[in-house]
């Protein structure tokens, strides 16, 4: 079941094309990596899906609602973490936690927590955290309540090596418990652990969209550089 | 508040004090609600969560209004000579201003949000791409949002000037129309949280589109260029490389001062425009406190001077005074030319001379006085505060003793 679709997504800025005819889906139980060179868009991709920017054309929908007619309704059924993660620096992680867990109805603060590797410094201020542990309460605070639809923009950079896999294999478990998670990055490594599909970008448009154990481990990179690379010699 | 002197312009007067002050303190809040609602610090924090936000609007009232309580307390504390004349000309001028006050408070969140969805919507479109001047389209509802606030809160604001009139004339009924501005703000907000999750979000999308448009058309050699910059070609050759270096740490890193400076100078036209006879000693008070505020631009130019570039490469610490100095005098000019100019429309080429001439002095004496401090650095504050005021005082001694002019 198509849980996140992105139907001939377009971005401009006066000339400028950000992204152009960029279609794909994530279904449920689904994790997907949005790769793409610096500047390929996918940060303007997540941001069009999450609401957070007006698409020039296209139409984007998470779990079945549009996020641009219901924002509400759509951010209950997402948790996303942008690229530059804004927190409460005055509450602690637990008692940022605590909010979200109000606002959206539910959620295991404890497990997420230990999930990111938070768990001895949840009672420390944000403003104290450096900045991959105030990249792990972020996500901490998305995946709390265990959305529908998990909306990852270069989630896992500057996480310290042991919390970056605990990471992994919490969203490796949200995803085989039916959650769709969307993760843009450029670590293809993570990619080739984590990812069922991936998804490339280059230059604004959709270049591939593979599954990833068809690609194989060496395949990925050659893929990489030899699509991303066509469209930027182009 | 002269009309205390005239007991048949009393009504008129703090009437007319009353309503202007309330114009005031609707504007101010009609301000504070657009930055806390539209570009507050909690939007990006609970942008990607599904924020409660009829609750958040009603958080946001409240933060709003104890933040903004200055404003109804500034009024009373400033009316208070009102209190010789009788408690009710002191409580007709508060409670115009408070109702003022809460107009715009109140009135301030449905017209902000109301402007996201006039922005986006197709049949406005025509209206604000005529007046959105050089912003792109989509601010422009956002821009007048806060003068609409105001236009609504004046209609509540003239309701009740008209019943302290008829409340002071001896018609009691005549006071419960103070409570107008009020009322219509509390119908207005009444009717807000239930309405505002969409136009909270579209919000976002809104404030996106507007950097991404202004980002787009930013010009990279507007932003190289700074104020001033062109005239160093007259100093002489020693000298430029100071002065380019003062001039652009100083429009780089402290602009609000050097456009400050501006602002206190139209301050300070407001009382030259006239052809009183004391026009140029008003607008010189105030010209004088400005100079003084302005100049301690010279001891915080010295605290953001990189110390340690400044001992390895030893540069000449003469020119280097003389350079700062300079740079201060020439942004002292933006307090001095306005009234300048506004005494020599009003009262002609000598009675300007008479003014600019002992600002002029205070304007170098400040300057060397500012630049020197700056060399002293974190300890230079003290002394160039009692040295401005010093300063200042001798001017304004001299100019109502009529030593100087």
């Amino acid at each position: 079941m198509k849980v996140i679709e992105v139907r001939g997504l377009q971005k401009r800025y006066g000339r400028h094309v950000a992204v152009e005819d960029v279609s794909f889906s994530v279904n449920a139980g689904e994790l997907v990596a949005l790769i793409g060179h610096n500047g390929a868009g996918k940060s303007t991709t997540l941001k069009a899906l999450t609401g957070q920017l007006q698409p020039s054309a296209g139409e984007v929908l998470v779990a079945g609602v549009n996020v641009l007619q219901d924002p509400g309704e759509a951010r209950r059924r997402f948790g996303y973490v942008p690229e530059d993660p804004q927190l409460y620096d005055y509450l602690t992680a637990r008692e940022m936690l605590e909010l979200v867990v109000e606002v959206r109805g539910q959620g295991d603060i404890p497990a997420t927590l230990a999930a990111v590797g938070l768990q001895d410094d949840a009672d420390r201020l944000i403003r104290e955290y450096s900045q991959g542990m105030r990249r792990k309460a972020a996500l901490a605070a998305a995946m709390v309540s265990k959305p529908q639809v998990l909306i990852l923009d270069e989630a896992l950079n500057g996480l310290d090596p042991p919390s970056a896999a605990r990471v992994k294999a919490h969203l490796r478990a949200l995803a085989e418990g039916g959650a769709a998670v969307l993760l843009s990055t450029h670590v293809l490594e993570t990619v080739e652990k984590i990812a069922d599909r991936v998804v490339m970008l280059a230059r604004g448009r959709v270049v591939a969209d593979h599954n990833v154990s068809e690609i194989g481990e060496e395949g990925l990179e050659r893929l990489f550089l030899s699509r991303i690379g066509e469209s930027l010699e182009r | 508040m002269g009309f205390l002197d005239r007991p048949d312009g009393v009504i008129d007067g703090v009437i007319g004090l009353g309503v202007r002050l309330a114009l005031l303190c609707n504007g101010a809040m009609a301000l504070r609600t657009y930055t806390a609602l539209v570009r507050g610090e909690e939007r990006p924090i609970l942008d990607p969560h599904p924020a409660d936000v009829p609750a958040l609007v009603r958080y946001l009232v409240r933060r709003v209004a104890w933040e903004g309580l200055i404003w109804p307390l500034g009024v009373a504390a400033l009316c208070w000579p009102l209190w010789s004349a009788g408690p009710e000309i002191y409580l007709t001028a508060v409670g115009l201003a408070a109702g003022g006050w809460g107009a715009g408070l109140l009135m301030g969140f449905p017209v902000h949000l109301g402007a996201v969805w006039a922005a986006e919507s197709p049949g406005l479109a025509g209206l604000f791409n005529l007046i959105r001047g050089q912003n792109p389209q989509l601010q422009a509802a956002l821009l007048y949002a806060p003068g609409a606030a105001l236009a609504l809160g004046a209609v509540g604001i003239g309701a009740a000037a008209t019943g302290a009139r008829l409340g002071l004339s001896g018609q009691s009924g005549g006071w419960l129309l103070l409570l107008t501005p009020w009322v219509l703000g509390a119908v207005a907000f009444w009717l807000t949280p239930a309405r505002a999750e969409r136009p909270y979000y579209r919000a976002t999308l809104l404030l996106a589109e507007v950097d991404g448009a202004l980002a787009a058309r930013e010009d990279p050699e507007e932003a190289r260029s700074v104020y001033l910059e062109w005239a160093i070609r007259f100093f002489p050759t020693a000298l430029r490389p100071y002065l380019r270096q003062d001039l652009r740490h100083g429009w780089r890193a402290h602009r609000g001062w050097v456009t400050g400076a501006w602002g206190l100078g139209l301050v300070a036209l407001a009382p030259a425009w006239s052809d009183a006879t004391d026009a140029a000693t008003r607008a010189a008070l105030i010209a004088g406190g400005a100079l003084a505020l302005i100049g301690a631009l010279g001891q915080r130019l010295g605290v953001s001077d990189p110390a340690w570039l400044d001992a390895w490469l030893a540069p000449p610490p003469l020119p280097r005074l003389l350079a700062r100095g300079l740079t201060l005098w020439a942004y002292l000019q933006g307090v001095v030319i306005p009234p300048t100019l506004a005494l020599a429309v009003r009262q002609g080429g000598e009675a300007a001379l008479g003014f600019v001439l002992p600002l002029e002095a205070l304007a170098l004496g400040l300057a060397v006085a500012g630049a020197i401090a700056g060399r002293m650095r974190g300890a230079g504050l003290a002394p160039y505060l009692v040295v401005a005021a010093l300063a200042w005082a001798g001017l304004t001694w001299g100019m109502l003793t009529g030593g100087v002019s």
